[in-house]
């Protein structure tokens, strides 16, 4: 047969491993923690795409779309320079089902909500230039795990059973996507890497106001496991925002 | 050194780049069947697993597990090794077939939830060799289906699963139409029986034996109607001119002979579309258009067909004098080769311009209806439709549904197969008075078995001349009652308690077929080997019921015994027809 597909898994990582350096990362960082702490609480907008195949689809792709998140964010130094980055970020990880050509004006909007922990590791690459002034700039590198919490969809289809001389019509359907049945088999579980920038400003006391930047790449497919499958379905997600911290 | 580090920095960044995508599958190329080559009978399974993983749209709803499918049959499949082998012994080959029938048959019959859904496979056997001849076997399958297996004889299909009493549908139609019909009140027409009762005169039977309405409809655009093509270019002056430098007398004979030729066609259309005749039928038409009423457009159709065609004589007199005027200056002995090359592209180019002039106008034009289509001018059209379209249609049925004479209505779609979809504006939502939801559709989205759209509600509401108010209406419906028939039954039923369903349960096919990049979904290809025959979405009932492979539970539910079906020519004892009397009449 042409065409043949490649099955073969190829994954480096898997949820086991991931919820493993979890744990570790946090045993780690509680050991630390009579270091200094630091809480901060931050948000913004955000940019979700996902990957997809479709070469068998005629007109028919998926393309990114916007969203925000709130982040409550815990750090333990570790050592010197070196710190435990973790925390709980509520986030939308959104995209869109289309149609284009003659059949554009078909989409569906995912709009999801995620809640993800990431466990990251940071160091502070520029501490001796920054030393003597209020700046403080961070790189954090690690994963995350996370939970699906919720779908909205915005759907417009062309309505077969209304089929009319001008042809199918349209219609704009909204639901709240139902995870107890999960028609489309969705996977709630997700994991990746993520790497965040952080650029702090201590102006006042302990209280520090900063700008980040985190990017987030999915490796986990937001469908379940099935054999042959026919297209995966990653994200990779940007995040950008203000907040604020608190150093104790 | 510092470079080094900023070459070491690189490389690094390139590593954790590469590492960072391999953490991911590979993006996917899927199969695709009429793109797919089938050498063996594990490519004949695979190229029908994938396809079905792509396309089809009940897997959710569905009890096997399509991965436990593969896991069981593919190690069978594999263990067939004569597909298309020509130095396969025939007798084995032919037994491999069978048992590949067999395969198949276990995986879709009871199994495919899709009451529409068929498969024909076709094994080639390697007993003819000879090249452009062959010898194959094939075998169709669908969910409700019986068969038998046995190595001697292989696979046997026995059809449909016939579960009650089949009721034959044109033998319901002649009970009614010899017994229980006004034959005063009867129209006949393709998939339709119409008429109203003997017993009760107030109450219209309505017999629909297949969902193929849309062909007798007078839609926009069913019948001809004229452009003006005053303005339309005439032959460019230097086809004329090419001539003229050869022999400018003749020229300038053809050139007046032509012109004139083709302002009197554009007269011929200014003439007819300014004549009263053709005033009164697109006066008759709009009128029809808004109150279906038929009879002035009927009688409009002759006097037009008359004028037109006296005025198009005219036309055609000079027309006819064309072609010996230019036959005989080419064939006189004076006439130069480059002469007779001149005059033969000129006349090429006159007869285009009249064709294209036909065409702009729509004089000369196509028609279809009940199911003929008819090509020719303008006259002989509407002499075609006063022959042979069926007025009574409109006369004896659709107008007493919206003036209100059918004052009770029976819908027997008893062994209504289905039809076209477009016939649930033009006939079903006749019977309707309300904008209602009366069901949910489902199709696919990108790639991906359970990539599905969420469920939209799917609306009816009322026709333009659809019935003025709810009447008791009971719709007659039974095992082999499908698609259009279940979808119409449903529509109908979404109107209120004034709708009885009578009879069984209907076949259960709900879901719609078309071609399968419309909805990302279903699949209607072939391969040579596979033929699909797969809708392309889901459906379930208002109440948020998937009922395929259940269909439409009746509201009073009357199955005939065998010995009443096999005597009703004889005994005019129809129980599901009583019932459905019953229902109305109470």
């Amino acid at each position: 047969m042409k065409n043949k597909k490649t099955h073969g898994r190829k994954y480096s990582f898997t949820p086991k491993v991931f919820l493993l350096l979890f744990v570790a990362f946090l045993i780690n960082s509680s050991l630390s923690a009579q270091n200094k702490f630091r809480v901060s609480f931050s948000g913004g907008l955000n940019n979700n795409d996902i990957t997809y195949s479709a070469s068998n689809r005629v007109d028919t792709e998926y393309t990114d779309e916007d969203g925000n998140y709130f982040k409550a964010g815990f750090n333990f130094k570790v050592y010197k320079h070196i710190s435990i980055q973790t925390g709980l970020t509520y986030l939308n990880k959104n995209y869109r089902f289309q149609r284009t050509g003659t059949r554009e004006g078909v989409s569906t909007l995912h709009k999801s909500r995620y809640f993800n922990i990431p466990v990251m590791v940071g160091i502070q690459p520029l501490h001796q230039a920054l030393k003597d002034t209020k700046f403080n700039f961070e790189v954090f590198a690690g994963t995350y795990v996370g939970w699906w919490n919720s779908l909205k969809r915005e759907s417009t289809v062309e309505v077969f059973g209304e089929l009319d001389l001008d042809g199918f019509p349209k219609k704009t359907v909204t639901e709240t996507y139902d995870f107890d049945k999960n028609e489309n088999h969705f996977n709630r579980v997700d994991y990746g890497l993520q790497a965040e920038t952080r650029l702090g400003y201590n102006f006042y006391k302990n209280f520090s106001l900063f700008v980040e930047y985190s990017f987030m790449y999915g490796l986990s497919d937001n469908q379940k496991e099935q054999l042959k499958k026919t297209s995966n379905y990653y994200y990779t997600t940007s995040n950008y925002g203000i907040g604020i911290s608190y150093n104790f | 050194m510092k470079k080094l580090k900023y070459i070491l920095q690189i490389f690094i960044v390139v590593l954790s780049l590469h590492t960072l995508q391999s953490c991911r599958e590979d993006a996917l190329e899927v199969a695709e069947l009429d793109r797919t080559d089938v050498a063996s009978y594990s490519d004949l399974f695979n190229a029908f697993w994938d396809t079905m993983n792509n396309d089809y749209n009940y897997f959710n709803e569905q009890e096997e597990s399509w991965d436990n499918v593969y896991k069981k049959y593919s190690p069978k499949f594999k263990k067939l090794t004569t597909f298309n082998k020509a130095d396969a012994s025939p007798i084995e080959a032919e037994k491999e077939a069978n048992l590949a029938f067999k395969y198949f048959a276990e995986i879709i019959t009871g199994k495919v939830l899709d009451q529409h859904f068929g498969l024909s496979v076709t094994i080639p056997l390697p007993s003819v060799k000879l090249p452009g001849r062959s010898a194959s076997v094939s075998a169709g399958f669908s969910s409700n289906m019986k068969y038998k297996y046995t190595e001697e004889d292989g696979f046997v299909s026995f059809g449909r699963n016939q579960r009650n009493p089949k009721v034959n549908k044109g033998e319901v139609s002649f009970v009614m139409a010899n017994d229980k019909l006004d034959p005063t009140t009867i129209v006949q027409e393709g998939p339709i029986l119409a008429g109203f009762l003997k017993s009760d005169p107030e109450t219209m039977y309505i017999q629909l034996t297949g969902f193929e309405v849309y062909p007798t409809a007078i839609i926009e655009g069913a019948f001809p109607l004229l452009e003006d093509i005053s303005d339309i270019d005439g032959i460019n002056q230097s086809y004329f001119d090419d001539l003229k430098k050869l022999d400018n007398e003749a020229g300038t004979e053809f050139e007046a002979l032509m012109k004139e030729n083709l302002n009197s066609y554009k007269s011929l259309i200014s003439t007819i579309i300014n004549s009263n005749e053709y005033k009164t039928y697109i006066g008759a038409l709009d009128n029809f258009k808004n109150t279906e009423l038929i009879s002035d457009f009927e009688n409009s159709l002759a006097p037009l067909a008359s004028f037109t065609q006296a005025a198009k004589n005219e036309f055609k007199t000079k027309h006819a004098t064309v072609l010996p005027i230019l036959g005989a200056y080419y064939n006189a002995p004076t006439t130069t080769e480059a002469q007779k090359e001149a005059v033969s592209i000129l006349y090429g180019i006159y007869n285009k311009r009249i064709a294209t002039y036909q065409k702009v106008s729509s004089f000369a034009s196509t028609v279809s209806f009940f199911g003929f289509t008819f090509t020719d001018e303008f006259d002989v059209l509407l002499n075609s439709i006063t022959s042979n379209y069926n007025f009574d249609l409109y006369q004896k049925l659709y107008n007493p549904i919206t003036n209100g004479k059918a004052k009770k209505i029976i819908l027997d779609l008893r062994g209504n197969g289905g039809g076209y979809v477009i016939d649930a504006r033009i006939f079903t939502e006749r019977f309707i008075t309300q904008q209602k939801v009366w069901g949910y559709q489902r199709t696919k989205e990108g790639n991906g078995r359970f990539n599905y759209s969420p469920w939209t509600p799917v609306e009816t509401k009322p026709h333009k001349f659809a019935l003025q108010q709810n009447v008791p209406i009971a719709v007659l419906i039974d095992e082999n009652s499908f698609s259009m028939s279940e979808i119409s039954t449903m529509m109908i039923k979404s109107q209120g308690d004034h709708v009885t369903i009578v009879g069984d349960n209907s076949g259960g096919g709900t879901a719609g077929l078309g071609g399968q990049d419309s909805f990302n979904g279903g699949n209607r290809l072939s391969n040579g080997y596979l033929q699909f025959y797969m809708p392309l979405m889901a459906f379930k009932n208002s109440e948020g019921k998937v009922v395929e492979a259940i269909g439409v539970t009746p509201d009073v539910k009357t199955i005939p015994t065998q010995e009443q079906v096999d005597e009703l020519t004889t005994t005019y004892i129809d129980p599901a027809f009583d019932a459905a009397l019953k229902a109305v009449s109470k």
